[in-house]
């Protein structure tokens, strides 16, 4: 019986086209994945080691596509359950002598088996990619049968059981027919909201055991995997994934064996109204009122409709859910607004706007996508068409009505997402709340786009005439857009259908110019969902007339009567088209692929001679900017002398500039020769030859101009932030601007382009190479700046300011660079408050918007705390000011020029330093861009390798050491900690992988985050003053002086010169090598002594590795017949090496939260040298121990973070 | 008022015949649709309501194309059909007053006056704040009695009206269409011969979508008067009666056989009873 059973359910489902859709489906998705750059939703690339279908973009498939698992779990499982029921063949079932557990058994497990398949078109897909022509070989990995089967036993399987129990107990106990695809969303949902959750707690081991999908533990095993282990290795059934797996089937058993015993195939109870009164007679003679009848009134017509189904749609549990599970997602974007470093900001509104909305707009079009089905199709699923459609009302009323319900469903959510802004901001104590956004964002902008993706859904239905079929077709169009205008390689937004362009808020320049744009593309997406309605009313089927033919006929005759309207439409949207096309797409040069391809190997192979050319450099430099904000045009002339600094005559000067810019650009010294407006590129021929050391004068006139509807993100109304960069052509031939795409390079017979910069060559024979350094066209150079604004707004440019005047309503303002530095300067503008303090006869000023005053009190202490420890200890500074500049949020970043430090508001100004156990990350930011003020600005590396670890890697150890002083050692546990799992991290995706400091190049994972690791180090080893002794002579050596730039062996150098010869191996460790530790505590055992004292035994582990540095350029990498022992190799092996180090050991009490304390008081902390892998320590102390840690300050590179510390049982 | 169908024709795209030639005229008064399960009562009732298209024939009101000119016949139409369902958790007061818009009851006040007096007169007035889409089936008959009702209707189409609900709520149902009936054209299908017998002034028996006859109840009978006999038989003679007789019905009373035959002439061992309008059916359909 059991067995009859289950086959009887299998052949059932085999029959039915369900399971190949959905099994084509996840073969479609896979294939179109494999077979196109457009779409990729795997993760891998195909130009990377890691392919489209490597181990991990197959494992990564395999998840993301089991995330839609939950509906067809649903249908197969849910079914399997109900359709006894729906068909009330139970009843028949029930009379037989079939037992349960011979029913319902068999049917689960086939049903759930039958769920399982669809994902076997996944493996059908990869094969077939295999063998496809139009795939090229080397995009693809082989197939990885062990992903795959891994894949699908470990996450797949188990969590089919999981949704089957669980969808099988909801539909088999609730009456409702749709119950099991609310509860499949429920899934969905708690999916994502968990997997949230679990990534935010502290402790990840149990993280990953909880969450119920597996996808905490998969990530947790492959965290720091390498990229040659992404790309070959599959996931084991061990440690976390394995608790993790056991735990949830049990619980799927435990939740199918509950549900199980509650299945009864007695009838359920229904609510019916009982007629107790049917005999009860009364007022049957009652004479029946006459009443006057007229043509259906349309405004009651719409009212009464819009009423009963937007009610309708609100109170269905689809909205329910969809609210509930937004909110919840809201609410996790919302907690997590980490800046940095684990630091919150304030709940400024349009940050809580974006959380809110940014949650809420996926739940909306499936909202939209399912609700159009519903209301559309709502009187025939009532079954009460018949009545209905033979009502005298007129059909486009009632198409009118279904599209302003679903409006209203949304205007509904939105208005409620105000309220859960609001509350979350009052809750935070945050009252400076901006109704106007809210309003603007949700009730305006978020009304028209439910208009517009409501027409669009209604209109496919009516046009389908078929539910599921108009879903469908409305998710297709949604998704499948934006990847075929990719594919299409279409530019314009104008293809877009109903594209909204993004108003991003600021509080410096409010919506500022990208209001223009939406309200023209809010038109045009109007005519467009008038078109959609008129069309579609005529489309709507009424009655039983939905054969094609006749549908085919009802629109024939009612579009006669609209053909004017839907002429006159068409026109505006076509012209309104037009018109937006003109003002934006047409305003600027438009390049097809191919044209780009071109035009960038026209620029290698005709200017590519001029790289090795010598080129004159800038030493003199003279701006005088008119900004008009408020007209977002600027006017900047530069004039600038430039001088050969080589030791041969210059006759040609390559200038690269953009055409699409209104220039004009003046040489008396030399002629235009050559002028190349595809690549962009000037050729000017000096008359007479420049002789080294001598100069010429050049003056360049930029005029920036309104680009119509485009906005301007840079020449702004309140808060122009543009560098020197912009307004002046650079000097010489580019690398950057040459074809970097290795298969365009090959298809165009160009020769395979290294990434790796000119390699570390000993000062002493660095030549030319060390002549440039890595940031500008020049070398210390003498500034001025005339700069004027609008009345209401403060202009600044790097300097002293000399002089202030207005001239009618125009600001101006005249700075002077009091020292000579390199041309990189900053140019701002916008209604500022200034704070200002003194210290040592520097100005310290910060210019904010005056809603930001939060943080500025910190800004001015961090900038004193950096000057007073920079002077001190690494040499003077020559500017006279300080200043840190706010500017709007269109980028996140502070950057460092000579006296001037730009800092984006959402990044500091907003941050909230309330917490103290917190890093104090305004601070830090400051002190880092201060750091830079010697590493950049007065000491700068060539364009070669390790020039990032002078610059970046000093800044951060600059910062740290600030930060030490001022907030103390403890809190520097969290940010070495937070830096080494960043590190961690990035290593991991970094194809590449890791690189030694000093031959550091784009790596910001080694420059930033190994470099504070690796410098703290040092400085609490070798000593601070001796690594400060060692910078301040190097300063002194190389501050400010001509070319050469001092390449990092000069640095190097002098860090070993003031370091003893014992610990000089550190040097040649932490520098020039890769050294990674793996610290752990094993166990630790605790017993009180007669003295009342703890004795302590604590057993470590130690482990040290050495990763041989691997391939030095991609193209090395990206070959293709590279053997897997070779690819090894290239990614960095590493080998364990003996221990020898001084490693701290550290005791602690338990931290008291109410002070804040980051850690516990120390209650032993001493250095021991360990020379061994396995060691062991007795240790008393005095106090109750709470945690023993070894390194606690994480000052060693650890492979495990997690087991550097344990608690004392 | 005159209701007029020529030669109406309609074959489903599965091939089966629901309309095959038909035409009628149809007064004002209660006209009874008679024939069997599959008839084409509902395709011709549909079509008549605008809900359906012929493949060819006319269909007009006083000489108003119906196919051509919907909106204006279902400005004048009140229409059950035979099966239906409503909004769920809508109340009766709210979703009438809803239809009653949408039927051009623009008037609030006369509005809510003729919704209370229809609610009154099919006795739901006290549950007429419950969901109707938890009425039981009778409740929900009167429901759908009430909003044909609706408005002013001229021609009230109801499909199998009165099937399950008892007979008291049947007579009530009846005297209501009656009074509704007079002026207007009330067209009532149903495949109970009673029905028709109580109500029918006119009527028209189809099968397979054929006309098989029309004209008054009384004409019926009377072609029949004298035609229709009666007998007992056992279960084992069957087979022998209906090779040598044509039989109009075959029915069990008492647990007996007894069918009617159709003779002209009388045949030995029959009785020859009043033939009603059973007869009349089954004899037209056989």
């Amino acid at each position: 019986m059991f067995l009859h059973s289950f086959l009887f359910e299998l052949k059932y489902w085999f029959k039915r086209p369900l399971l190949y859709v959905f099994t084509f489906f996840m073969f479609l998705f896979l294939f179109l994945d494999l077979s196109n750059e457009f779409f990729n939703i795997s993760g891998g690339s195909d130009e990377d080691l890691l392919k489209e279908n490597s181990a991990y973009a197959i494992r990564n498939f395999y998840v993301i596509m089991s995330l839609l698992a939950p509906f067809f779990t649903a249908a197969f499982v849910a079914d399997a359950a109900r359709k006894d029921m729906d068909s009330n063949f139970e009843q028949i079932i029930a009379t037989t002598k079939v037992t349960k557990w011979d029913l319902l058994i068999p049917k689960f497990l086939a049903s759930f088996l039958v769920a399982c398949l669809p994902y076997l078109g996944i493996l059908l897909a990869d094969i077939l990619a295999q063998g496809a022509p139009w795939i090229e070989a080397r995009k693809l990995a082989p197939v990885s049968w062990a992903a795959h089967f891994t894949a699908m036993g470990y996450i797949i399987i188990p969590n089919t059981l999981l949704m089957g129990s669980i969808l099988y107990v909801v539909a088999a106990n609730f009456k409702n027919n749709s119950v099991h695809y609310i509860g499949a969303i429920g899934i969905i949902a708690l999916r994502v909201v968990v997997g949230t959750f679990s990534e935010k707690l502290d402790n990840k081991s149990l993280g990953a055991i909880l969450e119920p999908f597996g996808d905490a533990a998969t990530n947790l095993q492959t965290e720091n995997w390498n990229t040659l282990e992404k790309s070959y290795r599959s996931i084991a059934l061990q440690d976390e994934l394995l608790y993790n797996r056991l735990l949830w089937v049990a619980v799927a058993i435990a939740i199918f064996a509950v549900g199980y015993y509650f299945v009864s195939f007695t009838k359920k109870n229904t609510t019916i109204t009982k007629d107790t009164e049917s005999n009860t007679v009364n007022n049957l003679s009652a004479a029946l009122p006459t009443v006057h009848t007229q043509a259906t009134s349309t405004w009651q017509h719409i009212k009464g409709q819009v009423k009963i189904d937007w009610l309708a749609s609100i109170q269905s549990p689809l909205f329910l859910v969809f609210m509930v599970c937004g909110f919840l997602i809201a609410m996790i974007a919302l907690f997590n607004a980490d800046v940095l470093y684990g630091l919150e900001t304030y709940p400024v509104t349009y940050q809580v706007i974006a959380g809110v909305n940014g949650s809420l707009a996926f739940f909306q079009i499936i909202f939209i996508a399912i609700t159009s089905g519903v209301l559309l199709w709502r009187e025939k699923d009532a079954k009460m068409n018949e009545i209905y459609d033979a009502l005298p009302h007129k059909t486009a009323v009632v198409y009118v009505s279904k599209w302003l319900a679903l409006v209203a469903g949304l205007v509904t959510m939105n208005v409620v997402s105000i309220l859960v802004g609001i509350i979350y901001q009052l809750w935070k104590g945050y009252t400076d709340i901006d109704i106007t956004q809210y309003c603007m964002t949700f009730l305006v902008w978020g009304t028209v786009r439910a208009l517009f993706l409501s027409a669009l859904a209604i209109f496919l239905q009516a046009m389908c005439n078929n539910k599921y079929v108009g879903i469908f077709l409305f998710f297709i169009i949604y998704i499948g857009k934006s990847i075929l205008l990719a594919a299409l390689d279409v530019k314009s937004k104008v293809w877009d259908i109903f594209y909204l362009p993004a108003s991003p808020y600021s509080d410096m320049n409010k919506y500022g110019d990208f209001m223009g744009q939406k309200i023209a593309y809010a038109i045009y997406g109007g005519f467009l969902a008038i078109l959609l309605l008129i069309i579609g009313s005529q489309l709507l089927a009424r009655g039983k007339n939905d054969s094609i033919k006749e549908r085919f006929l009802q629109f024939k005759n009612g579009f006669k009567h609209q053909a004017i309207a839907v002429l006159v439409t068409t026109v505006a949207f076509i012209g309104m088209g037009y018109y937006i096309y003109t003002q934006t797409t047409a305003q600027s040069r438009q390049y097809t692929r191919e044209e780009e391809i071109a035009s960038k190997i026209h620029y290698e192979k005709t200017y590519k001679k001029y790289e090795t050319l010598a080129q004159p450099r800038l030493v003199d430099l003279k701006y005088n900017l008119d900004l008009y904000p408020e007209q977002h045009t600027m006017k900047a002339t530069t004039k600038a002398i430039l001088k050969n600094k080589s030791q041969e005559p210059i006759t040609e000067l390559l200038l690269l500039v953009d055409f699409e810019d209104d220039f004009q650009l003046t040489i008396p010294t030399a002629t235009l020769t050559k002028k190349d407006t595809i690549c962009d590129v000037l050729i000017y021929t000096f008359a007479q030859p420049l002789a080294p050391q001598d100069s010429f004068y050049m003056e360049y006139t930029l005029a920036v101009k309104d680009k119509g509807l485009e906005p301007n993100m840079t020449v702004v109304d309140n808060g122009i932030f543009i560098n020197n960069g912009a307004i002046f052509p650079t000097i010489g031939y580019k690398a950057s601007g040459e074809l970097e795409d290795l298969s365009d390079r090959k298809d165009n017979k160009l020769p395979a382009k290294s990434d790796a910069m000119p390699a570390l060559v000993p000062f002493d024979k660095c030549g030319q190479a060390c002549m440039k350094n890595y940031m500008v066209d020049g070398d210390w150079c003498t500034m001025e700046t005339t700069i004027s604004t609008s009345a209401n707004q403060t202009a600044i440019a790097p300097g002293s300011l000399l002089k202030k005047w207005k001239v009618g309503d125009r600001n101006y303002f005249h700075y002077q660079l009091d020292k000579a530095s390199l041309p990189f300067s900053s140019f701002l503008s916008a209604e500022y408050e200034v704070a200002r303090e003194k210290w040592n006869g520097i100005d310290l000023e910060v210019y904010y918007n005056k809603k930001h005053a939060y943080n500025v009190k910190t800004m001015l202490t961090a900038m004193r705390t950096s000057l007073e420890y920079y002077t001190t200890n690494f040499g003077p500074y020559y500017h006279k000011q300080a200043r840190i500049i706010e500017f709007p949020n269109y980028s996140s970043f502070a950057q460092a020029f000579p006296g001037t430090m730009p800092y984006s508001e959402s990044i500091g100004f907003i941050a909230n330093l309330e917490k103290k156990s917190d890093i104090n990350m305004v601070h830090y930011v400051v002190a880092h861009e201060m750091g830079h003020q010697w590493w950049g600005e007065q000491v700068c590396g060539p364009e070669m390798q390790g020039s990032s670890w002078l610059s970046e890697s000093m800044a951060q150890y600059s910062a740290l050491m600030v930060m030490k002083k001022h907030y103390g050692e403890d809190i520097m546990y969290k940010f070495l900690r937070y830096e080494q799992q960043r590190y961690l991290g990035a290593r991991a995706s970094n194809m590449k992988g890791d690189k030694p400091l000093l031959r550091v190049e784009n790596e910001s994972h080694v420059f930033y985050q190994k470099g504070s690791v690796v410098m703290y180090r040092l400085a609490n080893i070798i000593g601070e003053d001796k690594l400060n002794t060692a910078l301040k002579q190097w300063t002194t050596e190389f501050a400010y002086k001509e070319p050469p730039y001092p390449n990092a062996y000069t640095l190097l150098a002098a860090f070993r010169r003031n370091t003893p010869d014992s610990l000089q191996t550190l040097w040649t460790e932490s520098i020039e090598d890769m050294i990674t530790y793996n610290q752990k505590i094993s166990t630790v055992t605790m017993k009180q002594l007669p003295s009342k004292e703890y004795e302590l035994t604590i057993q470590v582990e130690s482990k040290k590795m050495r990763t041989i540095e691997g391939a030095k350029d991609k193209t090395d990498i990206l070959k293709e017949d590279i053997s897997f022992s070779d690819l090894g190799k290239l990614l960095g092996e590493k080998k364990e090496i003996p221990m020898n180090d001084w490693i701290d050991i550290g005791i602690f009490s338990k931290e008291d939260k109410d002070k804040e304390e980051v850690l516990g008081k120390k209650l032993y902390y001493q250095k021991h040298r360990i020379t061994k892998k396995d060691n062991t320590f007795v240790i008393i102390v005095k106090e109750k121990p709470y945690q023993v840690a070894i390194d606690p300050y994480y000052m060693c590179l650890d492979e495990n973070l997690v087991d550097n510390y344990k608690k004392v049982n | 008022m005159e209701l007029v169908i020529k030669n109406l024709q309609k074959t489903y795209s599965n091939g089966v015949q629901a309309l095959n030639d038909v035409s009628l005229t149809i007064t004002e008064g209660m006209f009874g649709l008679l024939g069997p399960n599959g008839a084409g009562k509902s395709t011709l009732m549909r079509t008549i309501s605008t809900l359906q298209e012929s493949d060819s024939g006319t269909i007009s009101l006083n000489g108003v194309d119906v196919a051509t000119n919907k909106d204006t016949i279902r400005g004048l139409l009140g229409y059950l059909p035979q099966e239906f369902g409503v909004y769920p958790k809508v109340s009766a007061v709210d979703l009438l007053n809803h239809i009653a818009v949408l039927k051009g009851v623009n008037n609030a006040k006369e509005r809510k006056e003729q919704v209370e007096a229809l609610l009154n007169r099919v006795n739901l007035y006290n549950y007429r704040s419950k969901h109707v889409s938890s009425y039981s089936g009778g409740m929900k008959q009167r429901f759908g009695i009430a909003q044909a009702l609706l408005g002013n209707p001229q021609l009230i189409i109801v499909d199998e009206p009165t099937a399950g609900l008892d007979p008291g709520e049947r007579n009530r149902f009846h005297n209501l269409l009656a009074e509704i009936g007079e002026n207007k054209i009330v067209i009532l299908s149903t495949h109970i011969v009673q029905d028709v017998r109580e109500l029918c002034t006119q009527m028209a028996i189809i099968n397979k979508g054929n006309l098989l006859f029309h004209g008054t109840p009384d004409a019926a009978l009377e072609a029949l008067q004298g035609k229709v006999w009666e007998k007992q038989v056992s279960k084992e003679e069957l087979p022998t009666y209906f090779e040598n007789y044509k039989i109009i019905s075959n029915k069990l009373i008492a647990g007996k056989p007894t069918i009617h035959i159709y003779a002209e002439d009388s045949p030995a061992g029959f009785r020859l009873i009043e033939p009603t309008l059973e007869d009349v059916f089954f004899s037209h359909i056989v």
